[in-house]
């Protein structure tokens, strides 16, 4: 980022609603930012607060971000109009390693679909055979699945109740992909514990996990401890977001994290 | 191990002069006890624990300046009864010394608290100075009389070592020193942040949902450098300093303007290597002993008055 100031602006151009709780902002950049397939920028609005959120697209001075209503800021932040303006931070943490050989699989949970399109769409890119699945509850609950038609992507739905697609999780979906494929890679973002159970599969079967985890993150530099991943120390915002699911499996992962007062509570989802 | 770093502050013997400074890395146990396995690492400082659990202030909470780091955190902690259980965890096999922070906003708190937490800890530092916080911190700091009842109460209510953290946002930071080592404590911590505030020309508003904040880091090392000289001459009290320590120089500057240890923070989000930080200071603090003909590093403690 440039160093003359604190934050990048960026002013929205348009708000796609994806489901009743999820909407994608479309901003234009006042400059362009390089930021990795995983990594995260911190979007501020003044008065509304600032949040961690990792982008569903970015394309030059256009950059996408799926957010999703869970509190007062992502709530204000979704429900933002054409022509108001946010301000970035970042990009911060590690990314996903797209560069390790074989073939990849992409597991995405919710909004996890949308964080999880520049990787995808990176990999297509350099000719990786990739293999993408997206999931929700049910059809209604489907993020992000228009924007990936529009750019051309191949993937695969699974939705709980058979609205659309596999019906089953996709900790299920996976297994079914994978008895019949063989991916050496495997990348997710969603629910915790739907990537504790996929993690856990990919350990069983020898193949490299990456997750991407979400806590309250405050400075986004290491310092505040906000989110801490116990008992391993590791801070979600510079040793991740993005970790290799067997190092972090057994450790809070899926099971508990930080509230705003840093009391340990249990992970919901 | 290292003899010569080693240092003794108010009857706790630190085996590096380097502490870990209150509020930087948090609340979490699996991270002091990472730290604790540092050996140029001399004691951890925990995070601020209130009597009540805090929230914090919203995010924005702290701007990354290069220079230093300006934040209003709010003071976010599990309130002091909830800590006690997580530092239980922690205390357990933990080689070097753990002080716990406190702010307590009353004497009644401290006492509760001090009482408590007793067992999980080996000092106490009193925070009388964060700059952001209501009735908490420096607004009880600046008020002698609250300070000194604060101070009392934990020093009647533990027989482990008291330090009192100062802040430079006040007129008189001597008498606020003094007055807290006439109420008991046994070293003074100078100094708090630098009250601050940073506004994005962007935005055209202030950064920090507080407004205000504190400004750590290598911009206020010389004010903690000419604080941490005045206490010297002017209290007996043994001082830890406290202030944009970012490589050994600064380290030796405090040690030499007096200060018997010294704290670092906001270099271990700043360095490359993170908590390496401290060993690349502990080998300039040993390389400066040597090359100086000083076999420790109490030798030097207050070196640059000498002259006077």
């Amino acid at each position: 980022m440039n160093a003359s100031h604190y934050y990048l602006e960026a002013t929205v151009a348009s708000n796609i609603s994806e489901t009743s709780r999820v909407n994608t902002l479309v901003l234009r950049l006042s400059e362009e930012l390089k930021i990795a397939p995983g990594q995260f920028l911190m979007v501020w609005r003044p008065g509304d607060g600032e949040i961690p959120i990792t982008p569903s697209l970015t394309m030059g001075e256009t950059l996408c971000l799926t957010i999703e209503k869970v509190g007062f800021t992502s709530s204000r932040l979704a429900s933002l109009k054409p022509g108001e303006k946010v301000f970035l931070r970042g990009p911060y943490g590690n990314g996903f390693n797209l560069s390790l050989p074989g073939r990849y699989l992409l597991i995405g949970g919710g909004t996890g679909a949308a964080s999880l399109t520049p990787s995808y769409l990176s990999l297509v890119r350099r000719g990786v055979e990739t293999l993408f699945l997206v999931g929700a509850r049910n059809r209604e609950s489907l993020v992000y699945v228009r924007r990936l038609r529009e750019l051309g992507a191949g993937f695969q739905v699974a939705t709980d109740d058979g609205s659309e697609g596999f019906k089953g999780t996709l900790p299920e979906f996976f297994m079914e992909v994978s008895s019949r494929n063989r991916f050496e890679n495997v990348l997710t973002i969603g629910p915790e514990r739907m990537m504790v159970k996929i993690a856990e599969k990919c350990v069983e079967q020898g193949v490299s996990c990456q997750v991407s985890l979400v806590r309250i993150v405050r400075c986004g530099l290491g310092v505040c401890g906000s989110c801490v991943l116990d008992p391993l120390g590791l801070r979600v915002c510079v040793d991740g977001p993005v970790f290799h699911g067997e190092k972090i499996l057994g450790s809070d992962f899926g099971r508990f994290m930080r509230d705003e007062a840093g009391r340990r509570v249990e992970v919901v989802q | 191990m290292h003899p010569g770093m080693e240092v003794e502050v108010a009857g706790l013997v630190l085996r590096s002069p380097l502490m870990v400074a209150s509020g930087v890395l948090g609340s979490s146990p699996s991270l002091i006890r990472i730290i604790a396995t540092n050996p140029d690492v001399g004691a951890v400082v925990t995070k601020t624990v209130t009597y009540l659990p805090r929230t914090g202030y919203e995010n924005p909470t702290v701007v990354d300046l290069g220079y230093g780091f300006l934040n209003a955190m709010g003071l976010p902690n599990p309130g002091y009864s909830e800590y006690r259980f997580e530092l239980g965890s922690v205390k357990k096999g933990l080689e070097i010394p753990l002080i716990v922070s406190i702010g307590p906003s009353d004497e009644d708190e401290a006492e509760e608290m001090v009482e408590e937490l007793d067992s999980v800890a080996d000092g106490f530092e009193v925070n009388l100075s964060c700059p952001h916080v209501e009735n908490l911190g420096v607004e009880v700091g600046s008020d002698a009389s609250k300070a000194s009842g604060i101070v009392k109460a934990v020093r009647g209510s533990t027989g482990k070592p008291v330090l009192a953290k100062i802040s430079p946002n006040v007129t008189d930071f001597v008498a606020n020193a003094r007055n807290a080592v006439e109420a008991g404590a046994d070293a003074i911590t100078a100094i708090n942040t630098v009250r601050g505030m940073a506004i994005d020309v962007n935005a055209m508003r202030p950064v920090l949902s507080n407004v205000y904040g504190g400004l750590s880091g290598k911009a206020i090392h010389p004010v903690a450098v000419r604080i941490v000289f005045e206490l010297y001459e002017k209290i007996k009290a043994p001082i830890v300093g406290c202030g944009g320590v970012y490589d050994w120089r600064d380290a030796v500057e405090l040690i030499l303007a007096g200060a018997t240890a010294v704290q670092i923070g906001s270099a271990i989000a700043h360095s490359q290597t993170g908590l390496k930080v401290f060993n690349e200071i502990g080998e300039g603090v040993r390389r400066y002993l040597a090359l100086k003909g000083f076999s420790s590093v109490k030798q030097i403690i207050g070196l640059a008055h000498s002259e006077r």
